[in-house]
């Protein structure tokens, strides 16, 4: 029984690998026929499905195929950069409402609709956001942000044609509100971590709960709470099926607004099998491979530190001062 | 506005002052600023507080509109009648989607569980590490990237094509952690005492951690468990590559070679169809799969409650 279920916990280890592995290995032809293109360049060619099978470098692949995906890794880190800004001061706020604010019992309430939130399926807040939110956001929210802020610098971004609904802000935001339980909960833990007596020192200090808030418990978790925003950046970076609905899924070029039509690695990976299944040579599905990979090594980066600053923040000493 | 509240506080707190203590300048000062700090304090938490309102407010709205989207254009025989193309019912979905429930429930059942009991008993401070530092960023992996492996693995290297097999073997390993992880906590909540006490009495190790602990952590590891299945039906990224779809039911007892209806491909395929029977499709399978998730977490807390209430 004992060496059965020492067996089994080398499993997630050894998924992780494999998982590393597999991808690497079907992403290793079109690495070889892209190169440093696939890191410069915009383009998603998938070439001719009909003509002649090509072989350049020992790689079959259908004429005229060309990628690159530049503007796959900026729209994944610009939908995840208005995630992580938009959602977790909301999350953060939330929770410390929830949890130190709240009388106890309403506190599980506050706590059971977190669960709830964390519980409804991507492609649930997809339906919503496409069909829904976008479309709100297209008409009744963009409308004035485009038309009230100046076209200078870095700002111009925030203006231009708010479209129908679909695109990089609504995605944002969409992936905001699914970071949310991950942010939240994560933060709470933290809290649970500061010790009382502090709180009660500051308390016998006569200092108001918002003022024990910020010298003692926001001081005490500021490592952990980086480390929850970029779990919460893992997150969003992640998530495929709501940014495949609402993004608008245009490929092969960076949004020039916030409200442009575009798409992440995960939703291309998604949106894009169809059509890479037509491809005889096999050819593009490795290109999708590619992508994942470079998913993969940004989520591993991402959550790699996030756990290091989260688990640093419980080992912290009392803040000097 | 804020500055008006402020001086007429400091008057009136002069006025209760004078009838107490004599006011020096400086304790006028300090009522001033006590009062700012008491406004600063409640504008904090109204903003903390509306905050938490911006949040519940998305989940409302939008669980109002699938229920709407869904009920207005109801009709129950979509639950009894097979997908016909963009058109028909979702019983196959459903059908596919408890194969779901089904074969998760089993597969994390016993790995996660086991895995889970592993750490929390047996395993040394090292090992421990290792594999919970591994669960933890197996949990951030993105899903359709478990989907991706699924595909290249099983789907083409092993030859089972789109199959209930691969999809549910990808879902099983996708929430593994989540179930290692909530069995893991279940069990080291249980006081050192009911493992002493079974010690002795001459229970060995493994009759201890099976007949005494396992037991009374049963309803936590079970609610893990019913989560991660949750999360894992409503999941449609890692199926897209291996479950496939057919319109009819899934084969019987067949788990390879044989594609997999399942409730989340419809809300996807059908939601922007030119067909208005393709939306009430996706509508209503939106409103099954949402009805379907509550219920499981409905009875995660029930076991909860129930299994502790008879101990």
């Amino acid at each position: 029984m004992n060496g059965l279920v020492r067996f089994t916990a080398v499993i997630s280890p050894i998924a992780l690998l494999g998982t590393a592995i597999i991808i690497l290995i079907a992403a290793l032809p079109a690495i070889r026929y892209n190169g440093l293109f696939f890191f410069e360049h915009n383009a998603w060619k998938p070439g001719n499905s009909y003509g002649n099978t090509v072989v350049t470098n020992g790689i079959a692949h259908a004429p005229g195929a060309q990628f690159g995906g530049v503007f796959l890794i900026v729209g994944t880190l610009l939908a995840g950069l208005i995630a992580v800004l938009v959602g977790v001061p909301i999350s953060v706020g939330a929770a410390i409402f929830i949890y130190k604010k709240l009388p106890q019992k309403i506190s599980g309430l506050g706590n059971f609709l977190l669960e709830i939130l964390a519980g409804i399926p991507s492609v649930i807040f997809g339906l919503w956001g496409a069909l829904t939110f976008g479309p709100f956001l297209a008409h009744d929210i963009s409308p004035i942000i485009a038309n009230n802020v100046p076209k200078i610098g870095p700002l111009k971004f925030l203006t231009g044609n708010v479209g129908a609904g679909e695109g990089l802000l609504a995605s944002g935001i969409i992936l905001a509100i699914m970071i949310v339980p991950i942010v939240a909960s994560t933060t709470a833990g933290l809290l649970k971590q500061v010790p009382e007596g502090l709180r009660e020192g500051a308390r016998a200090l006569g200092m108001t709960d918002y003022e024990i808030l910020k010298t003692v418990d926001l001081r005490w978790i500021k490592t952990g709470l980086i480390g929850s925003a970029v779990l919460g950046l893992g997150r969003a970076l992640g998530e495929t099926m709501a940014v495949a609905m609402v993004s608008g899924s245009f490929l092969g070029a960076i949004p020039n607004s916030i409200y442009s039509t575009m798409t992440t690695i995960a939703a291309t990976i998604a949106t894009q099998l169809d059509s890479a299944l037509q491809d005889s040579t096999g050819f593009t599905i490795s290109v999708l491979a590619e992508a994942g990979l470079v998913l993969l090594v940004i989520n591993l980066v991402v959550n790699v530190f996030a756990r290091i600053m989260i688990s640093r923040s419980n080992k912290l000493q009392l803040p000097a001062g | 506005m804020l500055s008006d509240i402020n001086i007429k506080d400091q008057n009136s707190d002069q006025l209760l002052d004078e009838r107490t203590i004599p006011v020096s300048l400086l304790a006028k000062k300090s009522s001033g600023v006590l009062r700012r700090r008491k406004i600063k304090n409640f504008v904090s938490w109204v903003i903390f507080g509306s905050f938490f309102i911006l949040i519940i407010a998305p989940l409302i709205w939008l669980l109002y509109g699938v229920f709407k989207a869904a009920f207005s254009n109801w009709s129950f025989s979509v639950l009894f009648h097979p997908t016909a193309g963009n058109a028909g019912g979702i019983s196959n979905a459903i059908v596919g989607t408890l194969y779901i429930i089904v074969g998760v429930g089993l597969l994390a059942g016993v790995f996660g569980v086991s895995i889970g009991i592993y750490l929390s008993e047996y395993a040394g401070p090292l090992f421990k590490k290792i594999v919970g530092t591994s669960a933890d960023i197996l949990s951030g992996v993105p899903s359709i990237l478990f989907g991706f492996v699924g595909y290249e693995l099983l789907v083409l290297k092993f030859g089972w094509g789109m199959s209930s097999a691969a999809a549910i073997i990808v879902l099983s390993v996708m929430v593994l952690p989540y179930v290692a992880k909530s069995t893991e906590t279940a069990l080291s909540k249980i006081p050192t005492s009911y493992r002493e006490g079974a010690k002795a009495i001459g229970l060995n190790k493994s009759q201890t951690v099976f007949k005494v602990v396992i037991r009374q952590g049963l309803p936590m590891i079970l609610n893990g468990l019913i989560i991660a299945i949750a999360i894992a039906i409503g999941e449609t990224a890692p199926m897209l590559y291996t479950a496939g779809w057919v319109d009819g039911y899934p084969k019987y007892l067949q788990f390879t070679h044989a594609p997999l209806p399942y409730l989340t491909y419809l809300v996807w395929t059908d939601y922007n169809q030119p067909f208005k029977s393709a939306k009430i499709l996706s509508n209503d399978a939106a409103l099954a799969i949402l009805v379907i998730v509550g219920l499981l977490f409905l009875s995660a807390k029930l076991i909860v409650r129930v299994m502790k209430s008879y101990d």
